[in-house]
């Protein structure tokens, strides 16, 4: 149940991304995994080993953590281009512009993902501005984030969620992983489960 | 020539939204937190405000709270993601005229700006 609210709260995320960019964007989750803090490091490492370009959006409300959306830097570059209509291979950086780009398609998608997370479990989740981090490992922005979302001793688990979002012509690649925290993945964890008595005692 | 303030803390919506509204014979003045809104509101008089909600400094809902504050009569469109229905609903009770989902959709946000300010 857990993958299939993901699945479709990632497809709601995908969705935005299409409008915001005028064209149709694939997306598969190919994983979504709990997994120990200790081993976020070696879950990321299996995607990405280079620098990338990170959104990540935090969360407040009944739900406390973060959401994070991570581009190769070449997919990056190519999602700039087609948000600004320039020619494709224009980009070569980040700017001010470029940046703040691929920072509104992190927020837009965080929010889209968190709303339907929200409606799936009746819980309050609010994004905070997004933060964009232009070249760190993906594996240090993970570990980065669980310890700013911290609200419980390291040995708790995370919920990681692999999604690849595709753009059939251009190929942007993109990864969205949800760190709550350890206290916030027990409670959306025991929404669901209401959720789905509910939905059973209904039938 | 009516003129709309853009308030964002995203430069590339501010960038995007002056270039539809720059096509369509709006003059265009631009702040990016809520903070600066107020000082630009008082220093432009704008006909029409776009105005974000989600911003550091001066969150979109506190920026329209002392617009209005200042001028009962500011014209304040709220501009905001899907899932902050609560947000909007405050804005609307603090006196915003309209409010706008993101991603836009440019015939939504003429139509809106069209309707308050022609």
């Amino acid at each position: 149940m857990l993958k299939a609210i993901l699945t479709r709260g990632m497809e709601s995320a995908a969705s935005v991304i299409s409008d915001m960019i005028g064209r149709r964007v694939e997306m598969s989750v190919p994983d979504v995994s709990l997994v120990s803090y200790e081993k976020i490091a070696s879950v990321a490492r299996h995607s990405v080993e280079e620098p990338s370009v990170g959104v990540k959006i935090g969360v407040t409300g009944d739900i406390t953590g973060s959401v994070m959306l991570i581009f190769s830097p070449p997919s990056a570059y190519r999602l700039v281009d087609i948000l600004m209509d320039n020619e494709l291979g224009t980009t070569s950086s980040l700017g001010d512009i470029g940046g703040s780009a691929i920072c509104e398609v992190g927020n837009l998608a965080g929010s889209f993902f968190l709303n339907f997370l929200a409606e799936a479990t009746g819980l309050h989740a609010m994004p905070a501005p997004p933060v964009l981090d232009g070249q760190t490992l993906v594996a240090e922005m993970l570990k980065s984030s669980v310890r700013e979302g911290e609200d419980a001793p390291c040995d708790g688990n995370a919920l990681v969620a692999q999604t690849v979002l595709t753009q059939s012509l251009q190929s942007i690649e993109a990864l969205f992983f949800i760190v709550p925290t350890p206290n916030s993945l027990a409670t959306i964890l025991e929404a669901l489960k209401a959720e789905n008595r509910r939905e059973s005692e209904v039938t | 020539m009516p003129k709309v303030l853009i308030v964002d803390d995203a430069a590339f919506m501010r960038m995007r939204s002056r270039k539809l509204l720059e096509e369509h014979g709006y003059l265009v003045e631009e702040a990016q937190d809520g903070q600066e809104a107020v000082k630009k509101y008082a220093e432009t008089s704008p006909d029409a405000v776009l105005m974000d909600i989600t911003m550091p400094v001066m969150d979109g809902i506190a920026a329209l709270k002392e617009i209005k504050k200042r001028d009962p009569r500011a014209r304040v469109i709220m501009c905001t993601a899907v899932g902050q229905q609560a947000l909007v609903l405050e804005a609307i009770t603090a006196g915003a005229k309209d409010y706008l989902l993101k991603p836009f959709d440019p015939d939504k946000v003429l139509a809106s700006l069209k309707k308050l300010v022609g």
